[in-house]
């Protein structure tokens, strides 16, 4: 349990005292005093643990642990494991080129304005179509993958701007007009896992 | 010192305080479930039920406050 999580924990536990006086004693909010008790119990205590709650669960759908929680995220988790450089997921996760504790999020948010918000909604879409079981078969991203996820790393990077086979197209994939996974295409292949041998950490090769 | 006015019942104020610390400490009880839970049901939780009573509750005790009779 980390030091935030304490605190909201402290400050509901706090409201939640505060609210029993106000609603056995309802009669002592016409004082100042009561009035400020009220206040504290009624509108301030529980907003505050409303917006931290609300900043905890922002920063805890991000990690890799919440998106691969759900069972029918398995396959995904496996295929970070491929024992294959040449799979975009498993390479960048393998090689720590993403941070390993958002993998799903780093490539997967889409870097705008409004993308944290964005995301929620889309995750708020999935939770739905899970619960009420109208998941697509196989399973599709809702928009085509953006280059600008790619982009948020490597634009601007010599490994990615000289390499002589991106050197003709950088205009095009940094305006979106040719994906890069039109190239990089082996990414998490779940209908052929079974095809591929697993990497574990620790395990000598 | 003199003893506080008891709230009338025409008032009003006094029961829809209780309410309004019922809808909260709910909230605030699904709200502290969930803190403990990393999972996307958890944020479903924590969005749907838990900050729709504790708002509900808020925007019950601003209101009271605002149309009060003295």
């Amino acid at each position: 349990m980390t030091g935030a999580t304490i605190s909201l924990v402290v400050l509901a536990i706090a409201a939640l005292a505060l609210i029993a006086v106000v609603v056995r004693r309802p009669e002592t909010a016409v004082t100042v005093g009561g009035k400020v008790l009220a206040f504290a119990a009624l509108f301030m205590l529980p907003g505050l643990v409303l917006l931290g709650g609300a900043a905890r669960h922002y920063e805890q759908a991000q990690t890799t642990t919440f998106c691969l929680s759900c069972h029918l995220m398995e396959p995904w988790r496996e295929s970070l494991h491929i024992d294959d450089p040449r799979f975009l997921p498993a390479g960048h996760y393998q090689n720590r080129r993403i941070p390993v504790d958002r993998a799903c999020y780093t490539c997967h948010t889409n870097y705008t304005m409004f993308g944290g918000v964005d995301d929620k909604v889309r995750g708020v879409r999935h939770v739905w179509h899970t619960v009420w079981g109208t998941v697509s078969d196989p399973v599709e991203l809702y928009e085509p993958f953006e280059n600008r996820a790619c982009l948020a790393c490597h634009q601007g990077g010599r490994s990615y701007e000289q390499q002589a086979a991106h050197v003709p197209y950088l205009a095009d994939l940094r305006d979106g007009r040719r994906s890069c996974v039109m190239c990089h295409n082996l990414v998490h292949e779940i209908d052929h896992l079974d095809r591929f041998p697993r990497w574990r950490p620790g395990r000598p090769p | 010192m003199s003893r506080p006015p008891a709230l009338g019942l025409r008032d009003g104020l006094a029961g829809r305080l209780q309410v309004s610390g019922g809808l909260i400490a709910a909230g605030l009880g699904i709200e502290l479930a969930t803190l403990f839970w990393n999972h996307p049901v958890s944020f479903f939780l924590f969005l749907a039920p838990g900050a729709g009573l504790v708002c509900a509750g808020m925007s019950l005790y601003l209101w009271s406050v605002v149309t009060r009779r003295e």
